[in-house]
Formats: structure tokens, C-alpha cells, sequence
């Protein structure tokens, strides 16, 4: 029978890493783990280990051929968890537990290299300590387990500070490891970004509460109307959707690090979601162009200058949305700081481009405007006055974008959300000769108080236009703030939890502020918690080479008091200890403190008396030794002290104790005179 | 009193899992420095820092036992005998799942009370009479956690002694029915008074067993009379020399002085270049024997 304590530290590794690992892996695992249950509760008999080393070796096959390697995150997890399932399948006996437990650590160490999750380290922590704790024997662990348990705290308290000894001084090389997993890595971590908007594509996610990145300001605090987050740009307009320009390779500009001044003080910081998962990313459409570049797609916020990363090369595209090479598989951090710089497009032919069919009627209402003397703000200054006066709302439901096109929603169904207007503002604005792009990206997010950073969610996505302005410049403009200016006010999240009468209105009212007031208490406790997960993965990304330089810069200054504390705590220390063994001392009896004074006497060293004999051996000694039969007072007397006090400490005659006391000046007077 | 060659030092290194283990922490930090995963850091560390003072408690818990004495009871050959070490922790605490191991046989004690000095017995068995070294004993230990072997051996200079296997007629020499002086007294059990169960011992006469004890204890029991009184015997080398061998000449021998010992008999040894006193009692039934154990064929002649 597959023991149960064994068993259970397993669970938490294996439960994550279903939902990591492709399908077929996890199927494979879980089905081994499910075999061995069954055949545990039915009494079948086991398969052999010639059939599981058999099993082994086409999972080993098997993992190389679907990940092209056996080196990477994916491929090497992959086989671990195959084989962990099929070690606890083939357990015959306790002999075996400590290599399933080897591969139990392992498992452990492989989830967290997908997820730095606070709660996630916390079960890992754990399971863990059960696997370490499992290689104490069985007899021990049944028997005594008191002492299991004793001798387990005791190696573990022992451990940690050299843990953290080793943890903080230990130096933190960086090593491009991962690059070497080849394509593996490519396959899996899939860029999510698309070459394509459709109207209607937002309004699919923002049920979505999936968290995308976390934002946090260094230099000082936003407010939600401010933080538009960038992510791709869209420049061919084809009806109603928006198709991006193709951007040659050649056109990139890596970022590096030493890129510079800039970086010393960056503006903010963003830990990113892997975005495979990204529904926003997987409803938009192809993603072969970044997946063949091993890219992923970054948010940034307008006018980032430069962005930089530890660990990832950051690109910069010519319409100054970014991207990070390779594609990250786990969170990924980096820096953005703010400088507007000019544009680097040569020519503004390609966003004055109107798709083909451009609607008549759309062509007449930008005709009778008259805005050809009109500055381009003021152009936009009009347009959005259209979408004002003609009372155009902003729905949640605005229909699917196939039945939308431009006439359609200028002239007769008038709502819509984020991407109807951003496509219908663009293609207005060209109409009038504006230079115009849509942009696709997120906006808002939620603040949150404990960890002091900003959370955004697929449903705060988003998309707004950007327009060359009477001084060449690239400037946002965004209709929503026309027609639903609350949503930019409050975010997504808010805005979307706001009762439908009150989403209509254009600014923060006291019905609203009372309303936002209510906070759940779980919505609170979800708050703190997401801040505290916060905070951890935010250190731990962050503790590298850079840090531990900067803390032992920090010692040497404090060298001096820090040896202070470390020599006191030294003292303190020993001086536990002394009390320790004088309490001990204490405990001893009276007999024994006798007997261990009169071993201590050098003088009797030659004689053979040692505290490794008994006291009848001891006694034997001092009646036979030749020595002391020239001194035979001595010899009697140590005679008559050992009787006695085998008399007291074996046979309890506790009432012989004054006898022993006397006996025991007497060899000292003795002692004295040698 | 030290019986040792020397004083046992206490020895230290990985066992097999030890070993898998140190090589997967090595595969940890290789992890850990690929992808600059702080948590995968962390564990390593951690694991490294346990298996570091895992090692140091198992040092420990043999480190601080003391060897004692070692040594071994005569006991006839063929038959199991045993060994007998004895140990004094000299730690605070018990010290546990320490195994003795010597030759192809090893022992397993799952705890040695602290501080107080334990007696383990160690089962050998020998076809050959005579004094025989003391075998080389190792004392090791893998608590707590099995990742590290600590041993101490011991070179013990002491022999230990093997008496004459118990082979032959259970007959003593020129015994009849009824006549000879050397006749067993009779067995009627109104002379005998039942003594007890003791533990078979190989020249007990299967009559003897007491099944139902044996039953119970699930070892071979019989029952002891105490005979009123014995015989007076006296046995001598040429009451043998029917016997082919010189071994078996030894061996019935020593089943006569068992067998006399038990019938609470007188009796005397006479051997070449060897006369015990008429008498009877342990220490006489232990010289005899100890005579027999190594009398040695050139001092014989046939």
C-alpha cells in the first residue's frame, strides 16, 4: 500500500503542474497516480519495475520528440512528473521512499520556476519540509514519534541561518541559461499579440478578470484618467477594422541596458503576466508573426522613452510600442521612464489612408462640417462634438462587429464601446486629413492601497486614437471621455460594478462615491492579499547581483556596529548555554557530583579511574591496582565511598547520603596530601 | 578498561542517497542559476543547509558512545552462542537506530537510553572448540535522516572460548543395567522433584520437553528435576578410545561432564597432562570443559 503521508506531499506539486504542462503529460501523471490507488483499494497486483522502467522510457521519448529537447523548464518538468507518477506507481517498499522523495523536491523547485506566487510557496514551503521530514526512518517516525518530530524542528531551526546566510551573500550570477533550451521555449511561451482589431473583440473580455500586469509608480502617484497603457498600434484601416502595419526587422531597435542616464531613475515598473494565457491576446487573431520572432508583445505607458529589463532584450518598434525578446515564460519586470521624443515616421501618407469603400454618406457629413481651414485639434474639437450632440452612448452590448460597419454607426445605431469609437474617430479624423492611428492597449486599473500599485485586468482594456497635432506630435485623443468619461474616471472594474443608471453619468456624483464607498470586506481581504503577493514577487524578482552588492556596501558602513551585534550576540549566546549546563548541573544528584569531583582529581588519573567505568568496575580497580595497595587508607577509602554509592544510586538508599558526604571529605583531606 | 585495539574513532561519509541527494542540490543551483529564480535559491540552500546538519547529528549520535567492554561467554560448539558489547552514552539524549553489524550478521537497536550503560547481545555459533579471536565489530548509525553513514569500528584483542560440541552416547562409560557403580541412579520420579523449565540445550533428553511451555514461549523448553542425589563418575581419555576421531573422542567427553553436571553428580576429568579434582559445581563443570576445549592432539598419545 502506497503510505498516505508519502502521498500527501505530492498533491500540491502535481496539482499545479496539471494545469502547466501540456495535456498529454498531465494525463499520463495523473493516470499512473490513479492506477496505483485503485490497484491499492482493489488488491491488484502492481505492475513490475520492468514494465514502469519500460513506460519510463517512452515518456522520455516522448517528452524529447514534443519539445525537441530535454533541456528547458517545460521539457525537463514535463519528464519529472512522469516519472514521479510512475516511481509511486512501481512503490513496493520502504527502501524506496527517499529517491520518490528526491524527485518529490524536485517537483517542488519546477513549480516555482512557473510561479513565484506567495500562497502558491507558502503549500510548496510545506510539502516540502513533509517530503524532508519523511526521511526519518519508518521505525522512528512509528514508534517514537515525539522524537521524529523533536529531531526534525531541531534540523530544521538548525538550517535556517545558514539559509539565510547563503540566500542574501551567495552571489546571484546571471546566466542566459534559459536561451540555450532552444525552441522549446518558443513554442510554449506564445506572444499573444495579433495584426488585427475588430470592433467588438474588446467588449468579449471585459468579464474577464484576469489580471495582465502590475503597475507601480516610483516617482510619484497617477490617477486613473492618466494611465493609458500602450500596447499595439493600428494603422490600415480595412471597413471598420484595423489592421497593423507590417514592421520589418530592420526597423526594431533593441534597447540595451547601458542605453542609459535615463535609467537610473525610471518612472515606473510593471511585472507582466505571462501572456499565453491572455484572453485579450487570443481573441484578436493570428499570433505567427511575434511567435516567429520569439517576441512578446509589453505595455507601456505614452510617451515612454525607454524601457529596460534585467534579463530580457527590449525592443523598440517604430511606432514606439515595445516588445521583449525572448518571449517570457514567467513574470516579467521592467522599467519605463517618460520622455517624449519625436517621432521617428518620416511620413504621415500612411495614417491619412482611408479604407476602400469609404462610405459616401460619411464622406458628406465630413464635408458639411468645413473644417478644411481648421487646425487639427480643432478638426477633433468638431468631431467630438458630433458624438456629443448626436447623443451617441456607449453600450456594453454593442453588437457583433460584423454587422457594424461606419455608416451603420455614425448614422443609425449610435452605440457602442471603446473600439467602435477609436476605429469611428480615426477614420473621421483621415477623412479630414488628421493624421490618425488606433491604438490597442489597457486603461485604468485598479489601485491597490496595501501594496501601493496599480492591477490591470483584461477588463480594462481598451483602444483609443492617437492624431499628429499642429505641432507634428503624436497626441491621444479618446472618445470615450465624451461618452462614458466615468469609465476613464473610475476604471474598468469600478465602472462595470456601478448599477446601469448611474454608468450613464458624466461625472463622480455623491450616489456614485457612496456607492464606490461599499467595499466588501472580502473584496478588502482580497485587496491585502493581492498586496502582499505583491510586495513578495516584487522582491523576489528584484534580489540579484545589483542588490546583494548594495547590501554588503550597506555592512561595510556598518561594519563596525554590525560586528558589535554579531560579538554580542555571541556572548549572549554562550551565556545561554553556560546557564543550560548549570541548570543541568543542578539536576544532578548528589552521589554524582561527588563521584564526578573525585574523577576530576588528576592525582587519580594514574590510578585508571575514568567517568567511561562503572562504579564496580571502579571499585574492582582500587581493590586490585598495585599502586594503591601501598596506600591502603586510600584504597579502603575509595572502597568504602563506591560501596556507598552504588548503595544510593542503585539501590535507592537515599538515607546513606551524610555517610557519602563523609566519606567523601575524607578522600578529599586524602587528595590534598598526594 | 580498554579492550580495544584502539579507541574507536567515529568515521563519517554519504550513503547512496546521500550521495543522489548532493547531486540533485548541485542540479538545484544549476536551475537556480539559469533562470535567477530566487525561491529555486532558497530551496537549495535550504536542503543544503539540512543535509549539513543532518550530517553533524548523525556524527553525533555515535560520537558520543562510549564502548565498554565486548566479549563473549564460552559455549559449545555447534550451538548458538553470543557476544556481548557493551555500550555507555555519554550524551544527554537516547541514542537511536544504531546497528551492529560483524561479519554477515548485523543488529539493529532502535534506542540506547542515555547515560545509562546497555548490554547488547550479538548471536554467533562456531564448529571449531578452542579460543578464537573476538570477530571486528562495526557500530554505525544513519539517524536521522539517512543521508550520511557514521561508523566506529572496534578491534577487540580479547579470545573468546568454545567448548567441545556435545556429541556422543548419553551413557556414561561401562554403564549397565542395575550393576555398575557407574550407573545413573534411577529416574523414578518420586526421586526427582520437578525444578522448572529451562531452555533445551543440545544433550537434554527429548523426553524431557515440555511441549506446552514450548508452545507457549514458541522455544524449545524442558523440564528439570532436582535429583536427590548424583552419582560419583569418573571419566578418563581411554574411555573413549572405542571412538574413531579425536574430535569425537572430545566430544563425548564433554557430553559425559554435561550430562554429570546435570545429574548433579561427582566427578573427575582425567586426561593427558590433565586431572581435575572429584568434585562437582560450575567452576568445576567450566574447568573441565575449558580443559577439553583445548587439549591438543600432539600432548595425546594414542
Amino acid at each position: 500500500m502506497f503510505p498516505l503521508s508519502l502521498f500527501v506531499p505530492f498533491l500540491l506539486p502535481f496539482s499545479y503542474l496539471c494545469l502547466e504542462l501540456p495535456f498529454w503529460v498531465s494525463f499520463c501523471g495523473i493516470s499512473f497516480i490513479i492506477w496505483r490507488l485503485v490497484g491499492d483499494f482493489f488488491k491488484f497486483a502492481q505492475p513490475s519495475k520492468k514494465v514502469t522502467g519500460g513506460l519510463s522510457t517512452i515518456g522520455l521519448v516522448m517528452v524529447i520528440v514534443g519539445f525537441e529537447t530535454l533541456v528547458g523548464r517545460d521539457a525537463a518538468g514535463s519528464f519529472l512528473f512522469l516519472l514521479a507518477g510512475l516511481k509511486i506507481l512501481e512503490y513496493r517498499a520502504q527502501e524506496e521512499s527517499p529517491f520518490l522523495i528526491l524527485l518529490g523536491l524536485f517537483l517542488c523547485c519546477t513549480v516555482f520556476l512557473f510561479s513565484l506566487n506567495l500562497f502558491w510557496s507558502l503549500g510548496l514551503g510545506a510539502s516540502i519540509l513533509a517530503l524532508a521530514y519523511q526521511l526519518i526512518p519508518l521505525n522512528v517516525r512509528k514508534n517514537t514519534p515525539t522524537t521524529a518530530v523533536n529531531i526534525f524542528t531541531k534540523t530544521v531551526v538548525t538550517a535556517l541561518p545558514l539559509t539565510f546566510l547563503l540566500f542574501f551573500f551567495f552571489p546571484r550570477f546571471t546566466n542566459h541559461f534559459r536561451n540555450f533550451a532552444g525552441s522549446g521555449l518558443s513554442k510554449i511561451a506564445q506572444s499573444g499579440s495579433s495584426d488585427r482589431l475588430d470592433p467588438g473583440a474588446f467588449s468579449e473580455v471585459r468579464e474577464n478578470k484576469k489580471l495582465v500586469f502590475q503597475a507601480e509608480f516610483l516617482l510619484g502617484k497617477k490617477n486613473t484618467r492618466d494611465l493609458y497603457w500602450r500596447g499595439d498600434v493600428f494603422t490600415t484601416p480595412t471597413g471598420f477594422s484595423w489592421k497593423k502595419a507590417d514592421v520589418s526587422k530592420n526597423s526594431q531597435i533593441p534597447l540595451t541596458e547601458s542605453a542609459p542616464a535615463h535609467h537610473s531613475t525610471p518612472d515606473y515598473r510593471i511585472l507582466l503576466v505571462p501572456q499565453e494565457s491572455l484572453e485579450f491576446a487570443s481573441s484578436l487573431g493570428n499570433q505567427e508573426n511575434l511567435q516567429k520572432e520569439n517576441q512578446a508583445r509589453i505595455f507601456t505607458l505614452d510617451e515612454t522613452d525607454t524601457v529596460h529589463s534585467h534579463f530580457s532584450q527590449i525592443i523598440m518598434q517604430p511606432d514606439r510600442t515595445f516588445r521583449v525578446s525572448p518571449a517570457p515564460d514567467k513574470t516579467l519586470e521592467y522599467f519605463g521612464t517618460i520622455e517624449y521624443k519625436t517621432p521617428t515616421e518620416k511620413s504621415a501618407e500612411e495614417y491619412l489612408t482611408l479604407p476602400p469603400k469609404f462610405p459616401d454618406r460619411v464622406k458628406s457629413l465630413v464635408a458639411s462640417w468645413n473644417l478644411k481651414e481648421l487646425s487639427p485639434e480643432q478638426k477633433l474639437e468638431k468631431i467630438l462634438y458630433f458624438f456629443q450632440n448626436e447623443k451617441f452612448h456607449y453600450s456594453l452590448r454593442p453588437g457583433h462587429g460584423g454587422q457594424m460597419n461606419l455608416e451603420k454607426f455614425l448614422f443609425e445605431i449610435r452605440e457602442g464601446f471603446c473600439e467602435h469609437y477609436a476605429s469611428s474617430l480615426a477614420l473621421l479624423l483621415r477623412a479630414t486629413q488628421v493624421p490618425a492611428r488606433v491604438v490597442g492597449g489597457y486603461q485604468g486599473g485598479t489601485f491597490n492601497e496595501y501594496g501601493k500599485f496599480w492591477m490591470i485586468r483584461e477588463k480594462d482594456a481598451h483602444a483609443w486614437v492617437e492624431y499628429i497635432n499642429s505641432k507634428g506630435r503624436w497626441t491621444r485623443a479618446d472618445a470615450t471621455n465624451i461618452v462614458a468619461p466615468l469609465r476613464l474616471e473610475i476604471g474598468a472594474e469600478e465602472y462595470f460594478a456601478l448599477p446601469a443608471e448611474l454608468q450613464i453619468l458624466k461625472d463622480l456624483s455623491d450616489s456614485i462615491n457612496s456607492f464606490r464607498q461599499k467595499k466588501s470586506f472580502f473584496l478588502i481581504f482580497r485587496f491585502w492579499l493581492e498586496g502582499l503577493n505583491y510586495r513578495w514577487t516584487s522582491w523576489l524578482l528584484n534580489f540579484d547581483l545589483a542588490k546583494q552588492k548594495e547590501i554588503l556596501k550597506d555592512l561595510q558602513g556598518k561594519l563596525p556596529v554590525s560586528l558589535l551585534v554579531t560579538f554580542a550576540f555571541l556572548v549572549l549566546l554562550s551565556l545561554a548555554v553556560h546557564i543550560h549546563q548549570l541548570r543541568i548541573q543542578k539536576n544532578e544528584s548528589l552521589e554524582d557530583k561527588y563521584l564526578n569531583q573525585i574523577l576530576s582529581w588528576k592525582e587519580f588519573e594514574g590510578i585508571g579511574l575514568h567517568r567511561s567505568l562503572g562504579p564496580r568496575e571502579m571499585l574492582d580497580l582500587v581493590t586490585t591496582r598495585p599502586l594503591l595497595k601501598h596506600q591502603e587508607v586510600l584504597s579502603q577509602s575509595l572502597s568504602q565511598f563506591f560501596e556507598t554509592y552504588m548503595q544510593i544510586a542503585y539501590g535507592s538508599q537515599f538515607e546513606l547520603r551524610p555517610l557519602l558526604k563523609s566519606q567523601f571529605k575524607t578522600l578529599r583531606k586524602l587528595h590534598r596530601k598526594l | 578498561m580498554t579492550l580495544f585495539k584502539n579507541t574507536p574513532r567515529t568515521y563519517i561519509l554519504p550513503t547512496k542517497i546521500g550521495l543522489f541527494y548532493g547531486v540533485a542540490l548541485m542540479l538545484m543551483l544549476m536551475v537556480g542559476f539559469g533562470y535567477s529564480n530566487n525561491l529555486v535559491f532558497f530551496v537549495c540552500f535550504f536542503l543544503t543547509s539540512f543535509g549539513t546538519v543532518a550530517m553533524v547529528f548523525t556524527n553525533q549520535n555515535l560520537q558520543k558512545l562510549d564502548l565498554q567492554n565486548f566479549g563473549a561467554r564460552p559455549f559449545f560448539a555447534d550451538e548458538r552462542g553470543e557476544f556481548f558489547l557493551s555500550v555507555l552514552p555519554r550524551s544527554n539524549h537516547d541514542l537511536i537506530n544504531i546497528t551492529v553489524k560483524y561479519e554477515t550478521f548485523q543488529k539493529l537497536i532502535e534506542k540506547i537510553p542515555a547515560k545509562i550503560e546497555s548490554t547488547i547481545n550479538l548471536p554467533i555459533m562456531s564448529s571449531e572448540r578452542g579460543l578464537h579471536k573476538l570477530p571486528t565489530i562495526r557500530v554505525e548509525s544513519t539517524y536521522p535522516f539517512q543521508l550520511c553513514r557514521s561508523w566506529k569500528t572496534i578491534y577487540p584483542l580479547q579470545e573468546y572460548l568454545v567448548y567441545p560440541s556435545r556429541l556422543g552416547s548419553p551413557h556414561f562409560p561401562g554403564q549397565v543395567d542395575g550393576t555398575n557403580k557407574n550407573k545413573l541412579t534411577s529416574k523414578n520420579k518420586s526421586d526427582e522433584d520437578f525444578g522448572g523449565v529451562k531452555i533445551y540445550e543440545k544433550s537434554d533428553s527429548p523426553r524431557r520437553i515440555d511441549w506446552k511451555s514450548t508452545a507457549r514461549t514458541r522455544e524449545m523448553q524442558v523440564k528439570m528435576f532436582d535429583s536427590k542425589e548424583g552419582q560419583t563418575l569418573i571419566f578418563t581419555w581411554e574411555q573413549t578410545q572405542e571412538l574413531a576421531s579425536f574430535e569425537a573422542r572430545i566430544s563425548q567427553l564433554a557430553l559425559w561432564i554435561d550430562l554429570a553436571e546435570k545429574s548433579r553428580s561427582v566427578y573427575q576429568l582425567i586426561l593427558p597432562g590433565f586431572k581435575s579434582e572429584l568434585s562437582q559445581g560450575l567452576n568445576h563443570w567450566q574447568s573441565c570443559l575449558r580443559s577439553l576445549a583445548l587439549l591438543d592432539s600432539a600432548h595425546v598419545s594414542t
